[in-house]
């Protein structure tokens, strides 16, 4: 069984830090985690629920990740689909997969496939 | 990849969608992502998109279509993310064990029947944790989540309010556990694995719970207590959790 870290950014707790720090705070935690032995990193595209979630761009997280990490498989956790026009939306996953692939540390399926992998 | 439908509504209001046809959005939209993502010159025609000779970029070598998973919350969600041979990223906690075998039943029984909507059947049920903290002391462990924990308590009360007053609900007796033991963490953590916190001892005990049912993923959102706390979780995780499940 596999372990994953999701994170959204949440600045509702007691903690408080300005959005700057917060972003630092959620690439140092994802480098801890692969440093930890988590699998999975990832984080999800929200819009209008701050302070409970406040990654609004996943990208640009992501790709700071990416390039501060080097066996963590990354997922955009949540794309919600009906924000975006297809195109935009499969800029979403073909850039985030260029984050990794190049590395080939692309978040890979979990369990068996019923037909071939495709990563 | 993992999709959403969306559920803020606000932000629906923002961009002119109407929440009931969401569903249908996000279907016909992944399967022109994927196509966008595998052909060229590509063309869609649907309820909701009109264009064509579409080439996108950036393409990767051999046009790979990454592993799609959907949010899935209740029973028809579950079931209908296994019949697009999805993975299925479960959030269904709190309303307790019984609830989540169930979702789990029900997606396993669909993915054997699926229409892959990228080409390939993605049988994956990952469990996710809505808050999570362990430390060496159980109480401490518990004082750190407790916040986060009844916050998201008190988001499903609302949304699941009106059915935890209908005693024919399937699920009503689970719901009314969670409604009476609102502010009662050590109860509502018995009663489902939505918060993982406690010991490594405490956490080792529900993941083994949570693989046993077959779960083959738990992610944990690690988010929303303290900079310093989030490391220590993560310390733990990585010091007693993970190399625990890594010998299986």
């Amino acid at each position: 069984m596999k372990f994953g870290i999701v994170t959204d950014g949440g600045m509702d707790g007691p903690e408080k830090v300005n959005y700057i720090e917060k972003y630092r705070q959620i690439v140092d935690e994802a480098i801890a985690a692969e440093q930890a032995g988590f699998s999975l990193w990832g984080t999800s595209e929200t819009h209008l629920f701050a302070p409970t979630t406040t990654v609004s761009a996943p990208d640009a997280i992501m790709g700071a990740v990416a390039a501060q990490t080097s066996v963590l498989h990354l997922r955009y956790m949540t794309l919600p689909v009906p924000y975006h026009h297809p195109v935009q939306g499969q800029n979403a996953s073909a850039l985030s997969t260029c984050c990794r692939t190049a590395a080939q540390k692309w978040a890979p399926p979990v369990a068996t496939t019923s037909t071939s992998s495709t990563c | 990849m993992g999709t959403a439908r969306g559920n803020n509504l606000d932000f629906f209001n923002v961009l002119g969608i109407d929440g009931a046809r969401t569903r249908d959005i996000w279907r016909e939209g992944i399967q022109a992502i994927v196509k966008l993502l595998r052909d060229d010159n590509v063309a869609i025609e649907n309820d909701f998109w009109k264009f064509s000779g579409v080439t996108i970029h950036p393409k990767m070598p051999g046009n790979p279509i990454p592993p799609f998973y959907s949010v899935a919350t209740g029973l028809d969600s579950h079931k209908h993310t296994g019949l697009l041979g999805m993975g299925d990223m479960a959030w269904d906690g709190y309303f307790g064990w019984r609830y989540l075998e169930d979702c789990y039943n029900v997606y396993k029984t669909a993915i054997k029947e699926a229409k892959p909507v990228t080409g390939t059947v993605l049988n994956s049920f990952s469990y996710f944790v809505t808050a999570a903290a362990i430390r060496e002391d159980r109480a401490h462990a518990l004082q750190d989540v407790e916040q986060r924990a009844f916050a998201f308590v008190d988001l499903i009360m609302r949304a699941y309010g009106k059915v935890a007053t209908q005693p024919s609900y399937e699920y009503y007796e689970e719901l009314q556990v969670v409604k009476e033991k609102q502010r009662d963490l050590p109860s509502l953590m018995k009663h489902g694995p939505s918060v993982m916190a406690g010991t490594p001892d405490d956490v080792c005990a529900m993941c083994e719970r949570l693989q046993k049912l077959g779960v083959d993923e738990i992610v944990l959102s690690i988010d929303g207590i303290s900079h310093e706390s989030h490391l220590e979780t993560i310390r733990m995780m990585g010091k007693y959790v993970i190399p625990a499940f890594s010998k299986a």
